[in-house]
């Protein structure tokens, strides 16, 4: 069952808790929630609307959670909670048919690797990071999360300097079920600065998915990070899709909105 | 050794990259800091760039006994422009700069260096590991 899910995986696969920087430190840990809303204005086969203006709404509650044993090895789990999800479907008679679905999600099990380097102006980290999908999610209408076991390998290179920030990563999935191999590679870019005595940034993120069934999608938008205190990290970000095509019939066309709040110690 | 505005300068080679800061530049903030601030100790973290990533230097260097913890942000100060360092010190007390070397690496990161002015020169003194 491939509809919908794709999109998802982002919030997954993509980043890390905490906000995809912390804990950098050994014995460091925390966790962090991100609400998720996406809107989906139609039902694509291909890049066609097959049926323009069939609608799909999904709110989704993630925990996410960290531990840094040593600087450069992490555990990272991730649960979400899908909140409503709501689709349009044609129900073959002309009209449309509503669909469901509710309730706890897949899980994802990661062990980032890092390289760190520190340089004169710059430091950064080369990421290696096996990942394990466990199927915990049940049986509704429609399933946002596929129910399949899975196993993911990431690969990720970014840098700092005390202005400007660039992340670079790559994901790829495979199935025990029916699913689709899948990939998912993104490019960040930041500004950093000062507000209110605290730091924030300021990126464009873009992202490129593709599962083997032809379906691919670039989303890309901005994001705004904020340090409110050691322990407290807020972002909000907005990604559009720019480009959707739907190798099996699935909705598209949409925008992704995400609130998040990490805890870090 | 280089000498800037007639100041001493002992920095060890860390220009490694493309430094945003110069070595001068960072040594004529090291000698304004250093004149402001009294009980304190002031070093260059290679690498410390980002207030967000290095909060775990604070973490680390918190929890040392001789660290004033009610001055700056719980006794430490990060200026990530110039990746300079302040450690408050509590009175009477002086750092004990193994330890310091030590928590900056566990916190992902390495100490090159720390500073005093010695007769208004600015001397450095190179960390253990940065120094074998």
């Amino acid at each position: 069952m491939a509809s919908s899910v794709w999109f998802l995986m982002a919030s997954l696969s993509a980043d890390e808790p905490i906000m995809n920087m912390m804990p950098r430190w050994d014995d460091g840990w925390g966790y962090q929630f991100i609400e998720e809303y996406r809107h989906e204005s139609d039902l694509l086969l291909g890049s066609r609307a097959l049926h323009p203006g069939y609608t799909e709404d999904v709110h989704l509650l993630h925990f996410q959670s960290v531990y840094t044993w040593d600087k450069s090895i992490r555990l990272t789990a991730k649960l979400p909670y899908v909140l409503d999800a709501r689709r349009e479907m044609p129900d073959g008679s002309g009209g449309k048919r509503i669909e469901h679905d509710n309730g706890i999600g897949d899980a994802t099990l990661a062990l980032p690797l890092k390289k760190y380097f520190n340089l004169d102006g710059k430091s950064g980290s080369w990421t290696f990071k096996p990942m394990l999908r466990l199927p915990f999610s049940g049986t509704d209408d429609y399933e946002i999360y596929d129910n399949e076991w899975g196993n993911g390998l990431g690969l990720g290179y970014e840098y700092e300097t005390a202005k400007f920030h660039v992340h670079v990563s790559t994901s790829g999935w495979v199935y025990h079920g029916n699913e689709p191999f899948e990939s998912w590679s993104t490019l960040d870019l930041g500004y950093n600065f000062n507000a209110w005595g605290t730091n924030a940034a300021l990126m464009w993120e873009t992202d490129f998915h593709y599962e083997d069934n032809g379906s691919e999608t670039l989303l890309a938008g901005p994001a705004l990070y904020w340090n409110i205190n050691d322990t407290a990290h807020f972002r909000i970000e907005w990604k559009h899709d720019f480009h959707d095509r739907q190798g099996v019939m699935d909705h598209g066309n949409g925008d992704v909105f995400k609130f998040s709040l990490g805890f870090v110690f | 050794m280089t000498s800037f505005f007639g100041v001493q300068i002992g920095f060890v080679n860390a220009a490694d990259g493309v430094p945003e800061v110069s070595r001068d530049v960072r040594a004529k903030v090291a000698i304004g800091k250093l004149q402001v601030q009294k009980q304190a100790a002031l070093l260059y973290v290679k690498g410390m760039t980002c207030p967000s990533c290095a909060i775990g230097i604070r973490v680390k260097l918190s929890k040392l006994d001789f660290v004033d913890r009610d001055r700056f942000k719980r006794g430490i100060e990060m200026d990530c422009n110039n990746q300079l360092l302040t450690v408050a010190l509590k009175d009477g007390t002086s750092p004990n700069w193994t330890r310091i070397e030590q928590e900056i690496d566990n916190a992902g990161y390495v100490a090159v260096e720390w500073f005093s002015m010695q007769k208004d020169e600015l001397k450095s003194y190179p960390f253990l590991k940065v120094a074998e």
